[in-house]
């Protein structure tokens, strides 16, 4: 009965002493690996304006807008995309591409709905850890 | 004097410390704010609803044991030479507190 | 003049203000620790985000006091710093220091006791006028909760006065071995009882904030949060003073101005042992606890009195 008391401080000390497994939020990041499933960015150079990226996209989470070209690209709205990696995987010309941004901000709500217009940095310079 | 002293500021700080947010903080007063809280739900029926009075016992047992303990450390603390006196009320209490715990569920 | 410095800084005002940043702090880190967590850091980085419940107060401070209408508003007001008062007042009779005692008197202890005993009817008065669903079930068990530890608190204070007396001071001049040597039984039921009395975690019922949002304390926001929720760890506060005088030792070897650093630092001693339960232990359920209370708690502190009256008898 004692025992088991003591052996609940054991445990608890011998966790404290082990150091946390958690990232330094704001100055470290999670390394998700690079098949992380992130932030969508579209190539406009390379785009066609099939429209696969759309008829794919079980959330309904792709619009279509008129670019400052004429031409019409994707755009996702991230209220309702779930990240699943479709329209990547149906972009006939690879266009669309996966990043490893997965933590976006937008100041505004209609910026994030159109084609690539809020495509924030790629890269941030924060150390990256890995879990295990 | 210094209990004074030390009651006085503890109070002042405690009341500086209600003023502040009178003095600093925004007042915007809405209905939804007014209302008791009930976990995002409009609020209905009593607050003060029926309780299951299935441990008032321990309540009732606490009362009376409490007052011997009590008094017998008042008693003790009065006179010294009570001190067995003291000691067999306490364990008396203590022993029929035990047992009639034991009963109780 | 040693009155003045015992009320103003310690062991009195300061020391009590400075106790609450230290461990609200301290209770976030242990926890965070035990979780292998970071706990908090962003604030104050140099020192580990020690400030960070400082940071804390002032978002309170510049947040709106909202007073409901439905409830009685001077009572509303006043109840939390009735319950953080109540929860101060066991520090003035006990010495921080040889000298440093904000009010001596020959029946320090037992004042402490009754005061002590005291607090939980502010709280249960304090839940009553918040008057609703969550707070009126705090009340409840915050009842049950002092139903269930203040028998064995009184009895292992009485061994402890059996022992050394009831005046603080010479509590600590009579220990020749510390109390938590010459009565381990009276220093458990002590701590488990302090543990229910400030509802530290395997007793954190009253405010179990999985269940019943926040218990006693669930109408209030701004400083009367501060307040309420503060007067918690004020009250662990004088339990920890308590347990350093009676158990540890007190300022023992040493006096003035080093004795009460060694005090202050048995006293933390105590804390960081009251406040990583956190980690350790589940909640009980409210008649766990009871049990627990009119149980073994109880025969403990009974038989703590007992070993105080051999040592008495064994001494002479
Ligand atoms: S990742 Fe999935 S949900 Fe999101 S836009 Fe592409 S297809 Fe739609
Ligand atoms: S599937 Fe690819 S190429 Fe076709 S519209 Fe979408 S992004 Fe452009």
């Amino acid at each position: 009965m004692l025992i088991e008391h003591i052996r609940l401080f054991a445990v608890a000390v011998k966790n404290a002493l082990r150091g946390p497994i958690t990232i330094d939020y704001p100055r470290e990041a999670r390394d998700y690996s690079d098949r992380l499933r992130g932030y969508i960015v579209n190539d406009k150079e390379r785009c066609i304006s099939c429209g696969l990226c759309e008829a794919v996209c079980p959330a309904k989470a792709i619009k279509f807008s008129v670019g400052p070209d004429g031409r019409r690209y994707p755009g996702i709205d991230y209220g309702r995309c779930i990240f699943c990696g479709y329209c990547v995987d149906a972009c006939p010309t690879g266009s669309l591409r996966h990043t490893q941004l997965h933590e976006v901000v937008w100041t505004h709500l209609n910026t994030f709905a159109k084609y690539a217009e809020g495509d924030p940095e790629e890269v941030d310079g924060r150390p990256r850890r890995s879990l295990l | 004097m210094a209990w004074l002293i030390f009651l006085l500021a503890l109070t002042a700080s405690l009341i500086a410390l209600l003023m502040a947010p009178r003095l600093l903080a925004p007042r915007r007063l809405t209905r939804a704010k007014e209302v008791r809280f009930e976990a995002g739900n409009p609020p209905y029926g009593k607050a003060r609803r029926r309780m299951v009075m299935q441990y008032l016992g321990y309540v009732y047992l606490a009362m009376a044991t409490e007052s011997i303990v009590g008094a017998s450390i008042a008693l003790y603390l009065i006179d010294a030479k009570v001190l067995w006196a003291a000691l067999v009320a306490v364990a008396a209490a203590a022993a029929t507190a035990y047992v009639a715990a034991r009963g109780h569920d | 003049m040693s009155g003045l410095a015992a009320a103003l800084l310690y062991p009195g005002i300061t020391a009590i203000f400075a106790y609450l940043l230290v461990a609200i702090w301290l209770e976030r880190k242990l926890a965070a620790k035990v979780q292998w967590r970071y706990g908090p850091l962003y604030v104050s980085r140099w020192l580990g985000g020690l400030l960070q419940g400082l940071a804390d107060a002032l978002k309170l401070i510049f947040s709106e006091l909202v007073v409901p209408s439905y409830t009685n508003k001077a009572l509303f007001t006043a109840l939390p710093l009735v319950v953080f008062l109540a929860d101060a007042l066991p520090v003035m009779f006990i010495p921080g220091a040889p000298d440093l005692v904000i009010y001596r008197s020959h029946y320090g202890l037992a004042y402490v006791l009754v005061i002590l005993l005291l607090a939980t009817p502010a709280i249960v008065a304090m839940a009553w006028v918040e008057a609703d669903k969550f707070t009126y079930i705090g009340a409840l068990r915050e009842i049950l909760m002092e139903a269930a530890y203040e028998v064995p608190l009184a009895l292992s204070l009485f061994a402890m006065i059996i022992l050394y007396g009831p005046d603080p001071v010479q509590a600590v001049e009579a220990q020749s071995i510390p109390g938590i040597l010459a009565n381990p039984l009276a220093f458990f039921a002590f701590f488990v009882s302090a543990a229910m009395a400030t509802s530290r975690f395997p007793f954190e019922i009253p405010d179990a904030d999985t269940e019943i949002v926040f218990g006693p304390y669930t109408e209030y926001g701004s400083t009367l949060l501060l307040a309420s929720f503060g007067a918690n760890y004020v009250a662990l506060y004088s339990f920890s003073l308590l347990g350093a005088l009676l158990f540890l030792g007190g300022w023992a070897p040493f006096g003035g101005l080093l004795g009460a650093a060694v005090m202050l630092a048995k006293a933390m001693l105590l804390t960081i042992v009251w406040l990583i339960l956190r980690a350790i232990y589940p909640r009980l359920r409210i008649d766990q606890a009871l049990r627990l209370g009119w149980g073994s708690l109880l025969a403990i502190s009974a038989a703590s009195v007992a070993v105080s009256v051999v040592w008495r008898l064994w001494l002479g």
